[in-house]
């Protein structure tokens, strides 16, 4: 008597690592592949024949793995029908314009970050951290007239904040703009 | 022993890289389901491949149009996927054949050239 048990929690966990796919193409690939372990039951017990089930599945290979080979393509990128060229050219301008904005800004805030930092120290009455509204907003700021009535909240210690922050920002834009590259090449 | 283990690996790259090929070529003529492709590639010891390698590999030529597919059920048995060319898949394989047989012919030409016999010249 061969025992289902090994075969639907196969089948389970080979549909759940299939999520990816469109739902259809993933009730398909479920399909054949149940379709292909209940004809080899099928002609086994034809026969008279013990079948071994666990090395029936061994011969698909681990569900994730199997799922992995079925899913490759939409991680890959499944390359355009043939005459879509003009959709890979706007597709890759698209690509080409966010790469180029996200360096501006991200390179931009950290510029601003260092600069905040230097200007605390030539001018440190003048730049800072303040509790305004009431304590109901912080506003961050290079003034000439800064909140007199209100109380400056981390003095010095913005400057390693701010130069931290700087580094941290530029960081990550540079990891963004790396990712985005290979959507270029 | 480790001749054995790279002989092996050797297998296995070219297994992977002449797949395509075997499986177009297992398919021309007639339409054939998944198990009996399976098996009927199991016959010959360097084309034995599993049942994970071949349902994602020909879920691949179907996505790049070289076979097509459809669902069939004979008389009382259990509903069957079979594949078959596609147009497309035949010119494929075609030239997959005829690049094949080209390697074929250059690799036992290589192999035939003993130590005696003369190289081209290298500079004219």
């Amino acid at each position: 008597m061969i025992s289902h048990q090994p075969i639907r929690a196969y089948m389970h966990a080979l549909a759940s690592q299939l999520g990816k796919l469109q739902k259809a193409d993933a009730e398909e690939v479920i399909r054949e592949i149940e379709s292909h372990i209940h004809e080899v039951i099928d002609q086994a017990e034809a026969r008279g024949e013990d079948l071994d089930v666990a090395e029936l599945l061994a011969g698909f290979g681990p569900p994730e793995k199997l799922a992995a080979q079925y899913v490759a393509h939409i991680q890959n990128g499944a390359p355009p029908p043939a005459g879509f060229r003009v959709i890979q050219s706007v597709k890759q301008t698209a690509t080409r314009g966010l790469y180029y904005s996200m360096g501006a800004f991200g390179y931009s805030v950290a510029i601003a970050l260092v600069l905040l930092a230097l200007a605390k120290i030539v001018e440190p009455s003048s730049v800072g951290v303040w509790s305004v509204a009431g304590g109901n907003a912080i506003s961050i700021a290079w003034s000439g007239s800064p909140y007199p009535e209100a109380q400056e909240l981390l003095g010095y210690a913005l400057v390693p904040l701010a130069l931290l922050a700087a580094a941290w920002c530029a960081e990550l834009t540079r990891r963004v703009l790396r990712v985005l590259r290979r959507g270029l090449s | 022993m480790e001749n054995e283990e790279h002989q092996e690996k050797w297998q296995i790259q070219l297994r992977k890289g002449a797949l395509e090929l075997v499986i177009l070529a297992a398919l021309r003529g007639r339409p054939v389901y998944g198990l009996a492709l399976l098996r009927h590639l199991q016959r010959f010891p360097t084309t034995a491949i599993t049942e994970g390698t071949l349902y994602p590999l020909l879920d691949r030529l179907k996505r790049d149009e070289l076979v097509s597919a459809n669902w069939v059920q004979e008389g009382e048995s259990r509903p069957r996927k079979y594949y078959q060319l596609t147009p497309k898949g035949e010119r494929k394989l075609a030239a997959l054949s005829l690049s094949w047989h080209q390697s074929v012919t250059d690799i036992n030409s290589l192999l035939a050239i003993t130590a005696d016999t003369d190289l081209p010249n290298g500079g004219s």
